[in-house]
Order: C-alpha cells, then sequence, then structure tokens
C-alpha cells in the first residue's frame, strides 16, 4: 500500500523511539548503579541461576577457611603443649638417670621424687590444656579435663574431633590426636598407677632404686609416641595449611566466576551508556526538526 | 439554460466549496483528536436532468454540483485487527506487570536474597560443630533460622498482597467494563437515531469505536458493524452488546488469599453462566489470579516444608547437649506458617552420639544437606529459575507485540489520521473554488447585466 503519511504517524513513530532509546538509557543506567548485570531472574535466568550457585559456593568456601582457621588454632594450642611437655620429660628423664646413680642418698632421692611428682602434676595440667573451653587432648568426649587430676586417668574418648573441609561438606580432617594416642601409659594405666607415679614410688623406694631401670625403657618408649602423635599433629596442621592457601585461591576463582556471571563489565557500560545517550539526542533532534514543521509554515 | 439557472449553478459550487472548507477546519481542529478519523466531503457533479424526453431534451450538462454526504475514512479490516493485536497487547502488558512484581518480591539474585540467607543458615551448623557445647555459634544458628522463617513468611504475605490487589484490580475492571458495554449501547441508539434522521454521526461513531478498542483490550471481544451504522459485540460468540442491548458480567470467586478456595471466575450477571474472555487485561487477572500467584504460592509452600522437613528429621538423628535427642527446629509446613519453636541452644543436636561423647558430627550432618539434590535450596533455586524463564518469555512476547501493535496503529493512522499537509493543500484548493465561483457569478451577473440594459 502506498503510505499515506500523517502528523499523528509522525509523532506516534517519534514517541515510540524516544521511548524504546529511554528504556534502553534506563536499564544501562539500573546496571550502572547497582554494579550487576543481572538485577533480576528475567534479566538472564541462566546467569541468576549461576549467581545463586555461585554465591553459595562463595559462602561455603568462606566457612571451609573459618573451619580451617579453627582446627590450626586447635592444632597450633596441642603443638604448644607438645613443646612445653617435650621439656619436661627430658627432665623427668634426667632425673631417672641421676637416680640410678648409687651415689645419691635417700633424701636426695626423696627430694627427686618430690620434683618428679610435680613435673608429673605439670605435665597432667598441660595435658589437659583446653583450646575455647574444651580439652584439646580429650577426643570428642564433653568432659571439663582430658586427664584427672589426682588419679591422672584418661577421661576422654578415642574419637578425633573433625573439621569440614570442603564445600559440599562431605570431606573432613581430624584435627586432634586423642589423650590416649598421645601419652599412653604416661600418667595411668587404666586404673594402676602410671609410668610418672611408678617412677616416683621407686626413687623412694626403700630397696633402692632397682625397678627404675625399666621404668626408664618405659619412658623412652613414652616418650617416642609422643613425638610421634606431635609429629601427626604437625602433618594435620601442614594438610590445613595447604588447604587454606588453596582455599583462599578458590575463593578468588569463585568470586571472579561470580563477577563473571552478574557483574557488569564497567568499560563496556559506560561505552553502552555513552552510545545509547548520543543516540537518544540524535533521536530527540530529530524529532524536533520533523514535527515542528508542516505546509502550514510555508503558506502565506 | 437560462441566465438565471446559471446563478444557481455558482451558489451550489460555492455552498460546496464552503463545506468543504467546513469539513477541513472540523479535520485541522481534531488532529490530535484521539480516537478521530479524517472526514471528506462527496461531491457529486449534477446533470440537467436524469431521463431525457422525445420534446424536452436538454443539450447542456451544467446542473453544478451536489454534496452527497460526509463520509468517514476508515479501514475496516485494520480496526478489526487492531482490536485484535490491541487485546493481546494489553493482555501480556497485564502479565508481564505480574511477573515483575512477583520477581521484586523474591529480589534474586542478590546478596541479601533468600538464597544467601540459607547458605549462612546451613554454614552456621558448621560454625557449631567446630564448636560444639558452645552456646555462642548455636545462639547465632537459631537467628538465622528465624531470619530464613521470617523471610519465607514475608514472602508469603507479599503474595497474598498481590493476590488480593489482583482481585481488586479484578472487580474495578468488571465495573469499568459493565459501564463501557452500556455506554457502546447508548451510542449505537444515537447513531442508529442519526443515520435513519440523515444527519451525520461520524463523531459519535469514533466516539464509540474508542469505547469498543477499550472493550476489546480488556476481554478480547469480537465486534462486528450491523445496520445503520450500530457495531455489535461479542464475546466468545456470545452476545456482550447487540444494538441497543448490553450483557453485563460479575467476577466470581473468593475474594482472600489464601483462606477460601475455589477458582476466580467470571459469569453473565443475568445468567450467572460462565463468561469466557479470550484476551486482554481481565484474561491477565484471571491467569494472574489463578494459575500464577497460586504457583508461586505453591512452590514456595513446598520449600519451606523441605526445609522443615531436612531440618527437624537431622534434629531427630542426633542429640542435644543434655543427651536427649533433638526436638522440631520449625513448625508450619507452609510458606506462612513456617516458623522457628527452637529458642534454647543446649537445645541444638550438635552430636550424633550420646554423652559423655558430645561431637559435632550431626551438626557437620545438617550442613551438608545444603548440597542435597532435591533439598531446599535446589528447590528454591529450581523455582526461581522458573519464574526466570516466565517472566522473560512474557517480557518478549509482550516487546514483540507492542511492535505489532505499533505497525497497526501506524497504519491505522495513516488511513485515518489528519495529514496536515493535506488539510493545507485542500484548503488552498477550496479556497480557490470559492474564489472561482464567487467569480464565476460575478461573470453572470455582468453578463445578465448587459442584457438586460441592452438597448433597443
Amino acid at each position: 500500500m502506498s503510505l499515506r503519511v500523517a502528523q499523528s504517524t509522525l509523532s506516534t513513530d517519534a514517541l515510540a523511539g524516544l521511548q524504546a532509546n529511554l528504556a534502553r538509557l534506563q536499564r544501562t543506567q539500573e546496571q550502572l548503579s547497582s554494579g550487576r548485570r543481572v538485577n533480576r531472574m528475567s534479566d538472564s535466568p541462566i546467569d541468576g541461576a549461576t549467581a545463586m550457585r555461585l554465591r553459595g559456593e562463595q559462602a561455603a568456601t568462606e566457612q571451609v577457611g573459618r573451619n580451617v582457621a579453627s582446627g590450626l588454632s586447635t592444632l597450633g594450642t596441642a603443638d604448644g603443649a607438645f613443646t612445653s611437655m617435650s621439656d619436661m620429660l627430658l627432665r623427668v628423664r634426667q632425673l631417672v638417670v641421676t637416680g640410678l646413680n648409687d651415689t645419691n642418698g635417700p633424701s636426695q632421692r626423696a627430694a627427686m621424687a618430690a620434683e618428679v611428682d610435680q613435673l608429673k602434676n605439670g605435665l597432667i595440667a598441660l595435658a589437659n590444656t583446653k583450646y575455647l573451653g574444651r580439652p584439646v587432648f580429650a577426643g570428642t568426649q564433653d568432659v571439663p579435663a582430658a586427664f584427672d587430676t589426682t588419679t591422672g586417668q584418661y577421661l576422654g574418648n578415642a574419637s578425633a574431633v573433625q573439621r569440614v573441609v570442603s564445600t559440599d561438606g562431605s570431606a573432613t580432617l581430624d584435627v586432634t590426636v586423642t589423650g590416649q594416642a598421645a601419652f599412653s601409659t604416661l600418667f595411668s594405666n587404666g586404673a594402676a598407677a602410671g609410668i610418672l607415679s611408678r617412677i616416683s614410688a621407686a626413687l623412694v623406694a626403700p630397696g633402692g632404686p632397682a625397678g627404675l631401670s625399666a621404668e626408664l625403657a618405659n619412658l623412652d618408649a613414652a616418650s617416642a609416641t609422643m613425638q610421634s602423635a606431635r609429629s601427626m599433629v604437625g602433618i594435620q596442621y601442614n594438610r590445613l595449611l595447604t588447604l587454606q592457601s588453596s582455599g583462599a585461591t578458590t575463593l578468588d576463582s569463585v568470586t571472579a566466576s561470580l563477577s563473571a556471571a552478574e557483574n557488569i563489565d564497567l568499560t563496556k557500560t559506560i561505552m553502552d551508556m555513552q552510545v545509547q545517550s548520543t543516540g537518544y539526542q540524535a533521536a530527540l533532534g530529530a524529532s524536533a526538526k520533523i514535527i515542528q514543521p508542516s505546509l502550514l509554515d510555508f503558506l502565506r | 439554460m437560462s441566465g438565471l439557472s446559471s446563478l444557481n449553478v455558482g451558489s451550489q459550487a460555492l455552498s460546496a466549496a464552503q463545506r468543504a472548507l467546513d469539513v477541513t477546519g472540523q479535520n485541522v481542529s481534531n488532529v490530535n483528536t484521539d480516537g478521530y478519523s479524517r472526514q471528506r466531503v462527496q461531491q457529486t457533479s449534477r446533470g440537467s436532468s436524469v431521463i431525457q424526453a422525445m420534446w424536452s431534451r436538454s443539450d447542456s450538462s451544467t446542473g453544478g454540483v451536489d454534496i452527497s454526504g460526509v463520509q468517514r475514512i476508515r479501514d475496516g479490516f485494520l480496526e478489526a485487527r487492531a482490536q485484535q493485536e490491541h487485546a493481546t497487547n494489553a493482555g501480556l502488558g497485564a502479565l508481564k506487570g505480574t511477573y515483575a512484581d512477583l520477581e521484586a518480591t523474591f529480589g534474586e539474585p542478590s546478596p541479601t536474597g533468600l538464597q544467601s540467607q540459607l547458605a549462612s543458615f546451613w554454614n552456621s551448623w558448621q560454625e557449631v560443630a567446630n564448636n560444639p557445647g558452645d552456646a555462642g555459634p548455636a545462639g547465632v544458628m537459631i537467628e538465622g533460622a528465624k531470619s530464613v522463617a521470617g523471610t519465607v513468611n514475608r514472602f508469603a504475605s507479599q503474595l497474598s498482597d498481590q493476590w488480593v490487589a489482583a482481585r481488586d484490580g479484578m472487580d474495578s475492571g468488571v465495573t469499568g467494563l459493565n459501564s463501557l458495554t452500556a455506554e457502546v449501547a447508548r451510542l449505537n441508539g444515537a447513531i442508529r437515531s442519526a443515520t435513519l434522521n440523515g444527519s451525520s454521526p461520524n463523531e459519535l461513531s469514533d466516539q464509540r469505536d474508542v469505547l469498543v478498542l477499550q472493550i476489546a483490550e480488556a476481554t478480547g471481544a469480537v465486534a462486528t458493524p450491523g445496520d445503520n451504522g450500530i457495531v455489535n459485540l461479542t464475546l466468545s460468540g456470545r452476545t456482550l452488546v447487540s444494538g441497543t442491548h448490553s450483557e453485563q458480567l460479575q467476577a466470581q470467586g473468593p475474594t482472600s488469599y489464601p483462606a477460601a478456595p475455589g477458582t476466580v471466575s467470571l459469569t453473565w450477571a443475568a445468567t450467572g453462566q460462565p463468561a469466557t474472555v479470550s484476551d486482554g487485561t481481565l484474561q491477565a487477572s484471571l491467569t494472574a489470579l489463578n494459575v500464577t500467584i497460586p504457583g508461586a504460592m505453591t512452590d514456595l509452600d513446598a520449600v519451606a516444608a523441605k526445609l522443615a522437613a531436612t531440618v527437624n528429621a537431622q534434629q531427630a538423628a542426633g542429640f542435644d547437649r543434655a543427651g536427649n535427642p533433638g526436638t522440631a527446629m520449625f513448625s508450619g509446613t507452609t510458606a506462612a506458617t513456617l516458623t522457628v519453636v527452637l529458642s534454647d541452644p543446649a537445645g541444638v543436636a550438635v552430636s550424633s552420639a550420646m554423652p559423655p561423647v558430645f561431637n559435632g558430627t550431626n551438626a557437620i550432618a545438617m550442613s551438608a544437606h545444603a548440597n542435597d539434590p532435591a533439598g531446599p535450596d535446589t528447590q528454591y533455586r529450581d523455582m526461581m529459575v522458573r519464574l526466570g524463564v516466565q517472566a522473560q518469555s512474557t517480557q518478549r512476547r509482550s516487546d514483540t507485540q507492542q511492535a505489532v501493535v505499533a505497525r497497526v496503529d501506524s497504519a491505522r493512522a495513516s488511513t485515518s489520521g489528519v495529514s496536515l499537509d493535506e488539510e493545507m493543500t485542500n484548503l488552498v484548493a477550496f479556497q480557490h473554488a470559492y474564489s472561482a465561483a464567487a467569480k464565476y457569478i460575478t461573470v453572470i451577473d455582468s453578463t445578465l447585466d448587459t442584457l438586460i440594459n441592452m438597448k433597443t
């Protein structure tokens, strides 16, 4: 059909064009001011779903970071306790070796026994070291202390405390060694007396320090067990450290993916806005020029 | 042919030009009037006499000019097309609004939406597991649960509000429609009288057609022209307006949500029979009231029920500080009724074993539910994706339909719209015609003068 152009056609078309221009500008402006490309699900359902999933992933990764930090602190506390305990066990060994010499009289031995008792109390206190109110060597047992301070009996259990180290919550790492594994029979042997108590008793035995040499071997064995527990803590600490650094990398990449899914490319968006705003001004100018004149302006 | 009849021809030419100038003036006055169709004077040349007789003949054909009517220039096909397209456009526009409201309610994706709150709720269980027996993290976790429940409750009440607002809109839409149909019937009567009288009903017809377009936008009603300029309207084959008679519609069904069961529907007021609207805003309202909003509510209810069931089951699988199996954390199985009933941090089932063991294993198992393939998080995400896809497709259809409507409107305007250039050209033409007719009369006058003052 031969198109007849009426004044209302012109103004309607001009208005529709201006509206479309303005709508594009508004969208760009919304993206610029919010900094996000996906402001509602319908902007891009796929990217929206990805963003929702990645935001969950981001939160989970941050939580794993907190879990790892908490595990590192627990292990650090245990390692600190082990350091002091090694020194104290060394001192006990010195006393035992000295006590084996026949040159010492009963009063000197009694003094040594008293020192061993003090060291035992100190060692039990260290074995009861707490992190945030929970004894670190008691496993998962809900007890105020890992070892009974008077009998030296183990009050904890053999289950290790765990931390979640994967974002889906499936992988866990042990973050303790239990008191039983670390100190074996140092403080008590079931209901019977432990190595330290036996050393103290042997030192003051009326028949001389005959039993001490056997206890020396036991003490060395217990020290070795503790050292291996300590290296276990070191290994766990190292694994967590590795996880911490890889967790930071994961968090970076998840954040980057989230940003790619929903954030704007600032340069591109600003360029878009410039182009759109130029287009809008051109449309305004053209409309003003086209709508205004009619034949009326040229008739006498 | 006599000199005096020549004067008569001149007078007819003058009045024809005068009438054409009047109509041009009317067109120019209404250049911006909504629904106005341009008008044209229909002129026919007049011969001397229609039937020649044997002895009474005239060889001249100078009978002058006749005005046979003023015509409204309008394309019936384009008008019918416009009514259909406008109806679809109005319906899609209303549906788009419904989806925009839904999206605004949920506000995803955002760092503060329900998805983020759920994620931090699940993560707070790991914090509880890291410090079993510590009331601090457990308290934080319970507050997180309360904020999740509060958000779900708020969604439910906003959906209800949106439903009630749409229902009110439906009522006022039906009231508006009824007054529109009554007005069309009244105008039909006036147009018929005017047509039968022989006077021009053009302006009345324009007014009526604007109303007909509004009715089509509300219901998708189909207009068919009748005798003497009237228009009849039918709604899915049933009469809405027939001549001067109009039928009333009414909205039926529940007025509150989600209290009453049943669906909202339209019925004929006179018979109570169901009325079918095929398109338009009322159809979109019915879709929103019966499908879209209840659908979102059902999805949200499923998320709430799944969340309560998942958390409560895992709670029951573990033991709290006192060694008792964990009690339910949430009560309620719908979005509106989801409530946190566990308030004591010591009641959180952190441990998977009885005292004296108190481990964080059950809390760890709880936090892993964030990744359940059919868990509340996944359900909510799926729901958001569905909503997003539907909203996006509605938006696209609406955009396309807007372009179609713009096309149709432009085609209508190019037929019926007033072009000022054209009117100005006509004005000049009719002005010249008027001058020429006046000149013709002057010439005849002087001819007669010559004749009368002739000396013998």
